[in-house]
């Protein structure tokens, strides 16, 4: 019941949240609540058009997206390709993977602390399903708690669309060489501290072209600032 | 059209009610498979079918029913009250003056083509709200997939959980309540391009307890009463 009730004031909460870092911030202590460490919200349903407004928001680890990006992987999840057929909430080690690829990228999920999780598909505005997916090391939920997840992930789902919708879309500023240059170090691992050794300057400016990056990309994170300059061919992978 | 029936002006609805029935059956049990209603006489009519139902009929250019609605006063027994109150168990049965509970919306899904079925789809949602906005109704419970909670929320109707998602004959369910008031109906006017009022109540006696404003305007005192 204690799980219930979180995912219940999370379905309240979702009503004060007016911008979508802190929607996502909330979505994300949410399911930190319910066992699970970080999700990717995504529309798997044409893998061919995967544009940066398809990876609609991600905490999956930094490493890992890219991997998951730049491998093609979204043409061969087994958790995404289980969400399209069955079009219903299923957890990941239910999921036999069918062939090789598919059997790797769970091995490989694994090595990002990913050896579990709970995906569930969500109707997006035009209709075509939007997966999210959630991964864990442990998994703990029961069948309720799992009822309770899914209702409170249409909630954010539905808020972050809304404000996705609201925030007017301004063009998008290419990025400068050297905004460039920090972000394909992100892409690589490098902290903030490591960007500025390397490029010898200050940590606090590495800091600032990053941030001025992701506001150009419009992301919310640093994965997915990589993911989105990857996707348009700003830096490379 | 949408027409209101209730007790008080049954006597000129008696055939259309008739194909009401009817209809709920052929929907609910012979195409959906809900065999908990199933009739000898092929009508589908349960307890609830009584003198404080009130119905919103859908009706075409030649007056054949396509579709209906049935509302339960939540101060009266209705199904979450007295059948499965376990489906709003985490908010609590919500009764009240201003509050229905939706059930039997349904659309005769073999008398129209997929044209028809998707305007009059929304001509019966638009419908609901201004009956509600119209007779002063505030707020609807309902049981609903919960996948349309997610497209009731992009149109912009404020649905909230009373309990736990549930699985019932393989459709994950939910109990729901809304606010349903002037800018909510304004905003599924726009969202489904019905612009013009729909709702009629005809042959009501004198004094009828049930009364439609003429306008969508919110009712003097209506929010005083909440």
């Amino acid at each position: 019941m204690q799980l219930t009730a979180t995912a219940f004031e999370f379905i309240e909460e979702v009503d004060r949240k007016n911008d979508i870092p802190s929607l996502v911030g909330s979505f994300q202590n949410l399911i930190r609540r319910f066992g699970m460490d970080c999700f990717m919200l995504g529309d798997p349903s044409r893998p061919h058009e995967l544009r940066e407004d398809r990876l609609l928001a991600s905490t999956w680890p930094e490493g890992w997206l890219n991997h998951w990006l730049s491998s093609n992987y979204i043409h061969s999840d087994p958790v995404l390709h289980q969400l399209l057929v069955r079009n219903e909430p299923v957890r990941w080690s239910k999921i036999t993977a069918n062939d090789e690829v598919g059997s790797r990228i769970m091995d490989e999920a694994t090595e990002f602390r990913m050896s579990d999780g709970f995906a569930l598909p969500i109707y997006s505005r035009d209709g075509f399903a939007v997966g999210l997916t959630m991964g864990t090391q442990h998994y703990e939920l029961n069948r309720q708690d799992e009822a309770c997840l899914h209702l409170a992930s249409i909630y954010f789902h539905a808020k972050l669309e809304k404000l996705r919708a609201e925030s007017t879309p301004r063009p998008r500023s290419r990025l400068t060489p050297r905004e460039r240059e920090c972000l394909t170090w992100v892409a690589a691992g490098k902290t903030d501290w490591e960007i500025s050794q390397i490029l010898n300057i200050a940590e606090q400016t590495a800091h600032e072209y990053v941030q001025n990056a992701l506001t150009k990309l419009n992301a919310t994170t640093r994965a997915q600032a990589v993911a989105i300059a990857i996707l348009t061919k700003q830096i490379l992978s | 059209m949408l027409e209101v029936v209730t007790s008080r002006n049954a006597h000129q609805y008696q055939d259309a009610l008739h194909d009401m029935f009817d209809m709920r059956h052929r929907i609910f049990v012979e195409r959906m498979g809900w065999e908990a209603l199933r009739k000898p006489d092929r009508l589908e009519k349960d307890q609830f079918d009584n003198d404080d139902a009130i119905y919103l009929l859908l009706t075409d250019d030649d007056g054949r029913v396509i579709g209906s609605h049935r509302m339960l006063q939540t101060v009266k027994p209705h199904l979450f009250s007295d059948v499965f109150p376990q489906y709003c168990a985490v908010k609590g049965v919500q009764r009240g003056e201003k509050i229905l509970e939706l059930t039997r919306t349904c659309v005769d899904e073999e008398k129209l083509d997929k044209a028809a079925m998707e305007r009059a789809r929304k001509r019966i949602m638009v419908g609901l709200f201004e009956f509600f906005v119209r007779a002063g109704y505030g707020y609807v419970t309902m049981l609903s997939p919960v996948d349309l909670v997610f497209r009731y929320l992009l149109i912009g109707i404020d649905v909230k959980p009373l309990g736990i998602p549930v699985e019932i004959d393989g459709i994950k369910q939910v109990a729901l309540m809304a606010p349903i008031n002037a800018e909510a109906l304004a905003k599924l006017r726009e969202a489904y391009g019905v612009a013009e009022p729909q709702v009629v109540y005809l042959g009501a006696p004198e004094g009828d307890p049930l009364r439609l404003a003429p306008t969508e305007m919110p009712q003097p005192g209506l929010e005083a009463a909440e």
